[in-house]
């Protein structure tokens, strides 16, 4: 890594043309200049020179412009004449000239080589420590790694990270030998840099030591003919200690980060708990009442008591599982698992699973159904979608009038099925249309002993949205609760024959 | 010969078995219980039932696998009984040789009937001839035409095929893998869509509601069943 200087021949050539450019002006202006002056023109010339290339070129322009003065300007001319001591004093002169000029002018240089070189040493390390600042993955973090060093170093680069599994399967595949792994993993114990210089190549081996632990090793493979210097060695363990500290940021911020979901659903269950025991209890109790009187053989019942004991019974248990139904979705949904098992499926049939389920409890209500037979399929979850449904009927059934009726209305839109779900109820009050999407949220118009916990539109809204739909609440033309919901569409199946085939 | 109404119920909670024999008792079946997998094999060869009730979990051996070693060993007709969100299971069970499922919590009415229409629709004595008269539905398979309410639908070589396989099962789910199957094709057996466009087409020339379907009912991530209304 030496700073580049201008070749000799180069420099040679310039001499050259330094001696002959002072001999022609000499000799333009001979007629009107004392031979002194000439000597200056020279002098120049060679001074010029010196402050550019190397001692031994300006050495010799100062021998060849002290030749073809003397020769061509001391008279008689083309003879060389042996100077006398004033003329010796003054070639002695330029001489020296030559070599101070050329001396300092060196030494210059190589400052200016270190400095620049300083100046991309800092700029490299500033770009790895902005680039590091920025990644949340060790993998990012050692790609970026990887490319900044490749482009300092011009070297093959590799970064082992300690607790990273298939780390080294990964280095192997990418180039690094088995005898360099050994000793990147040997390196990687003690704190150090490691070189191993073969004929001709460079190896560095720089432990990653993190304020805590060893986190890694750097391995840095040079090309044949290359090997690097002390300033390299200081760069290497300055990348190193950099890349150490970013690595142990993302692993200590991923253990935060760990600890504060923990903490946080923890205090989901806790509140899911206190809020969902009261809902359960309510009709256990009714069970465990209804349940006691009737198998106490001494209590007198007649058949109608008994008849409405083992219906209080039923019910009870069916809102119990619906209970238990949601709460199962809702954490289902909250600890984020929620996998969907999508295929093709028609809306019609997933609304009418959903009506023939409510058969019993719809009764005489008048269902307006507007499901237009020609909607596109879905790619949908069945499962997700019914319970869907299932909730929003629910809620429509819980909070409504028994001689109301339902709609339940779908309509293709761009790439998507917008679906509707209203009734004639009270409606959701403007300021709650946000809220009820909300976990245990109860709107202000529902009675605080109909069954809800307030999970149901909350498990609406995370299985709508998983398919990447939108869910809203909004008010029916004509007064009641509507919620709408958009849902994707399926790759259509394209015309075949036998889908237009005709009655045999 | 197996017992003409015997059920076997192979379940590990005694409450469910006690429940479900109390039920079937009360319709007058005989009932044989058992606790495990392995039981419920013995007591199948032992006792010959003519319908088996299968839990799916059982703390000896996956259900599924029960079903399919009491397939390999007797054609008795089995019922299905697992949790509800347990579709992957349901299906599994159903194409490795279960003739239909049930979801818990297990209701009664829909439990007896589901019973009657196993035994009915795998009745040796009755196949030949009831499989084709369903409900307000009666089909000819040589003529390949099909009468709703008395009144000829017509329907395409395809809709025919398709209510055909439904028929043959009537009043048990049958997985879309079945009817794509049976309907198209061993290579079709992924292309739900088609199932789900002639289902769409079937029902308008079937049902007085397409959109709340009394005859082809559709059973959410599983199959479709005929229903029979006793």
């Amino acid at each position: 890594m030496s700073a580049r200087k201008p070749s000799e021949a180069h420099g040679i050539a310039w001499g050259l043309f330094s001696v002959l450019a002072s001999a022609l002006i000499s000799h333009l202006v001979r007629p009107y200049a004392e031979l002194t002056d000439l000597i200056m023109i020279h002098l120049l010339g060679v001074v010029l020179i010196a402050m550019r290339f190397s001692m031994a070129v300006s050495l010799a322009t100062a021998v060849l412009s002290i030749l073809s003065f003397d020769l061509l300007f001391i008279p008689p001319s083309w003879i060389f004449n042996y100077p006398g001591l004033k003329s010796a004093v003054t070639f002695i002169v330029m001489i020296i000239v030559a070599g101070v000029i050329s001396k300092l002018n060196e030494r210059l240089r190589r400052e200016q080589a270190a400095s620049e070189r300083s100046e991309a040493t800092t700029l490299s390390l500033y770009r790895l420590a902005q680039d590091l600042g920025g990644t949340t993955r060790v993998e990012q973090l050692v790609a970026l790694a990887v490319r900044h060093l490749e482009r300092a170093f011009g070297a093959r680069v590799h970064v082992l990270i300690g607790d990273a599994p298939g780390q080294e399967a990964q280095a192997l595949a990418a180039g690094l030998s088995e005898p360099d792994l050994a000793d990147a993993r040997q390196a990687a114990s003690r704190p150090g840099v490691v070189v191993k210089t073969a004929p001709g190549s460079g190896k560095v081996f720089q432990p990653l030591l993190g304020l805590q632990r060893p986190v890694g090793v750097l391995v840095l493979l040079f090309d044949v003919g290359q090997r690097p210097d002390d300033d390299d060695l200081r760069l290497v363990v300055a990348f190193a200690t950099q890349l150490a500290s970013a690595i142990e940021r993302i692993s200590l911020g991923s253990a935060v980060q760990h600890a504060q979901v923990q903490i946080e659903t923890e205090r989901t269950r806790n509140a899911l708990l206190s809020t969902v025991s009261h809902d359960l209890k309510t009709p256990l109790s009714a069970i465990i009442a209804a349940g006691t009187t009737l198998a106490n053989e001494e209590s007198q019942l007649d058949r109608a008591t008994r008849t409405t004991l083992t219906h209080t019974i039923v019910e009870a248990a069916e809102r119990l599982d619906g209970l238990v139904t949601n709460l199962l979705s809702a954490t289902r949904m909250e600890s984020g698992t929620i996998v969907l098992t999508k295929s093709v499926e028609a809306l019609d049939e997933l609304v009418g699973a959903v009506l023939s389920h409510f058969a019993e409890r719809l009764g005489g209500r008048g269902v307006k159904l507007d499901v237009p037979a020609d909607l596109p399929l879905l790619s949908v979850d069945p499962k997700l979608i019914e319970l869907v449904l299932i909730n929003l009927v629910e809620n429509a059934l819980r909070y409504t009038p028994e001689d109301t009726a339902l709609y339940v209305s779908a309509r293709a839109a761009e790439g998507e099925v917008v679906v509707q779900v209203a009734d004639e109820g009270a409606g959701i009050a403007e300021a709650e249309r946000e809220k009820v999407f909300e976990k245990f949220f109860r709107g202000s118009l529902a009675r605080s002993n109909d069954g809800g916990a307030g999970l149901g539109l909350m498990i609406c809204r995370a299985a709508v949205r998983a398919h990447g739909g939108r869910i809203s609440a909004k008010g029916r033309l004509g007064g009641g609760a509507c919620i709408e919901f958009s849902l994707p569409i399926a790759e259509q199946p394209q015309a075949r024959h036998e889908i237009t085939e005709h009655p045999a | 010969m197996s017992q003409a109404r015997t059920v076997l119920i192979i379940d590990d909670e005694i409450q469910m078995r006690r429940t479900l024999a109390a039920a079937l008792r009360g319709q007058s079946y005989e009932v044989i219980e058992a606790a495990t997998g392995t039981d419920g094999l013995l007591k199948l060869a032992s006792r010959m039932p003519r319908i088996v009730l299968l839990d799916l979990g059982l703390p000896d051996m996956d259900g599924v696998e029960v079903a399919r070693k009491i397939r390999e060993q007797s054609d008795v007709p089995i019922i299905v009984i697992s949790v509800r969100g347990d579709e992957k299971n349901q299906v599994l069970a159903l194409d490795s040789g279960a003739n239909d499922y049930i979801t818990k919590p297990v209701r009664e009415g829909a439990f007896l009937a589901r019973v009657r229409a196993v035994l009915r629709s795998t009745d040796p004595n009755r196949r030949e001839s009831a499989a084709f008269v369903v409900g307000g539905l009666r089909i000819d398979p040589t003529q390949k035409r099909a009468w709703v309410r008395g009144v000829e639908a017509v329907l395409t070589p395809t809709e025919f095929r398709l209510l055909n396989v439904l028929m043959q099962d009537a009043g048990r789910v049958v997985t879309h893998q079945h009817l794509l199957r049976q309907v198209w094709g061993p290579t079709h057996a992924q292309e739900i869509q088609y199932l789900r466009v002639y289902m769409r087409q079937l029902r308008e020339k079937i049902e007085r509601e397409p959109a709340r379907p009394e005859f082809l009912v559709t059973s959410p991530g599983v199959g479709y069943r005929l229903k029979v209304t006793d």
